[in-house]
């Protein structure tokens, strides 16, 4: 009978986990333990993107304010680089197409090849992707703002997350925001399974405002 | 000789100017992952450079003119040897529209040796301006 109720009680405790909608994890979440009037006090912050003030394709400023009520994905790269950058861009299109005219949803390409990858570089290599208006920004700024925002900040994800030694700034690496600025995801961008992986994750993501 | 001849000549109409295309490409993927160490390394000596109070207050045996010209000259390296592989992306063409499968094969063989060459200069750099900055605890 004990068994018996065990097992009912695991039936029922599955069934009530399938109800719960999925969520995303948090990449940079970080829960600190302090003594407060004798007790352990347990604070859980969570590491933010910060604020930035970039140009994109069409020279207009862009802050962290263009991304107010969207997820994104962010990445880094080259326009004239041959190899990881064209595999990845050609997966993101396939994000681009899926979440076309979604207001929930942005792409930030960052340059990092300043010098060279003006805006108006930009704004051709998006045509010929056949990116239009601007949910896809290709973002360019100094050298030192860009490194600061991939080091310091989206791909210190990718390094927790995939346990492998430098070079994550030409890893073809995408990295998934959510609305208040919180990384949710990093995926080898060069991975058709990992691309779908993001798009699913997207939509759980964007599912878990819907459910708030 | 004549065979040898023969067996080389064979070899080369054998060969795909795609593989050696990928091998480029492979190169320059391994390189570019000193790249992000190259700017690392500017970005760090930069901040040293802003702060030669900061610094001599930490090493008080630092001669803060002496390390100023130190730093300056590391950094104008690095700068150079981060545009040469920049330089290298932006005039390199994949695509081969036009040239035979030989003339191919010789342009990626090409490329594969200026690559060789960014990657030397990238370790030498690395590896001067990672000693310069251990020194700091950098």
């Amino acid at each position: 009978m004990q068994r018996f109720l065990c097992f009912a009680c695991l039936v029922l405790f599955l069934a009530g986990c399938s109800n719960v909608p999925k969520k995303l994890p948090f990449l940079q979440m970080e829960v600190t333990e302090r003594v407060l009037d004798g007790h352990k006090v347990m604070d859980t912050a969570f590491r933010t993107i910060p604020a930035f003030k970039l140009l994109n394709q069409d020279s207009m400023v862009v802050t962290e304010k263009d991304f107010e009520g969207t997820i994104y994905v962010a990445d880094f790269f080259f326009t004239s680089c041959p190899t990881i950058c064209p595999v990845m861009h050609r997966n993101l299109l396939k994000v681009y197409n899926k979440y076309k005219g979604n207001s929930e949803v942005k792409l930030a390409s960052h340059t990092i090849d300043v010098k060279y990858d003006t805006p108006s570089r930009m704004k051709a290599y998006a045509e010929k992707l056949g990116v239009k208006g601007t949910q896809w920004e290709y973002l360019w700024g100094t050298r030192d703002e860009i490194y600061a925002l991939a080091e310091r900040n989206y791909l210190v994800a990718a390094q927790e997350d995939k346990q492998a030694p430098g070079g994550f700034l030409h890893q073809g690496y995408l990295v998934l925001i959510d609305k208040d600025k919180r990384i949710r995801g990093a995926y080898d961008g060069t991975q058709d399974k990992e691309v779908e992986q993001l798009m699913k994750d997207m939509d759980v993501l964007l599912n878990e405002y819907k459910t708030q | 000789m004549a065979v040898a001849g023969m067996s080389c000549t064979q070899q080369s109409k054998q060969q795909d100017y795609k593989a050696v295309r990928d091998e480029v490409m492979k190169f320059h993927d391994v390189v570019m992952a000193d790249h992000g160490v190259i700017v690392s390394n500017q970005m760090k000596l930069d901040t040293l450079l802003k702060d030669l109070s900061g610094l001599k207050a930490k090493f008080p045996q630092a001669d803060t003119v002496k390390e100023k010209a130190a730093i300056t000259a590391l950094i104008a390296d690095l700068t150079k040897a981060e545009a040469l592989m920049n330089d290298w992306m932006h005039q390199f063409e994949p695509d081969v529209t036009g040239k035979s499968n030989e003339a191919a094969i010789q342009y990626f063989q090409d490329e594969k040796l200026k690559i060789a060459a960014v990657d030397s200069v990238y370790k030498k750099e690395i590896k001067l301006s990672g000693a310069y900055l251990s020194q700091f605890k950098k």
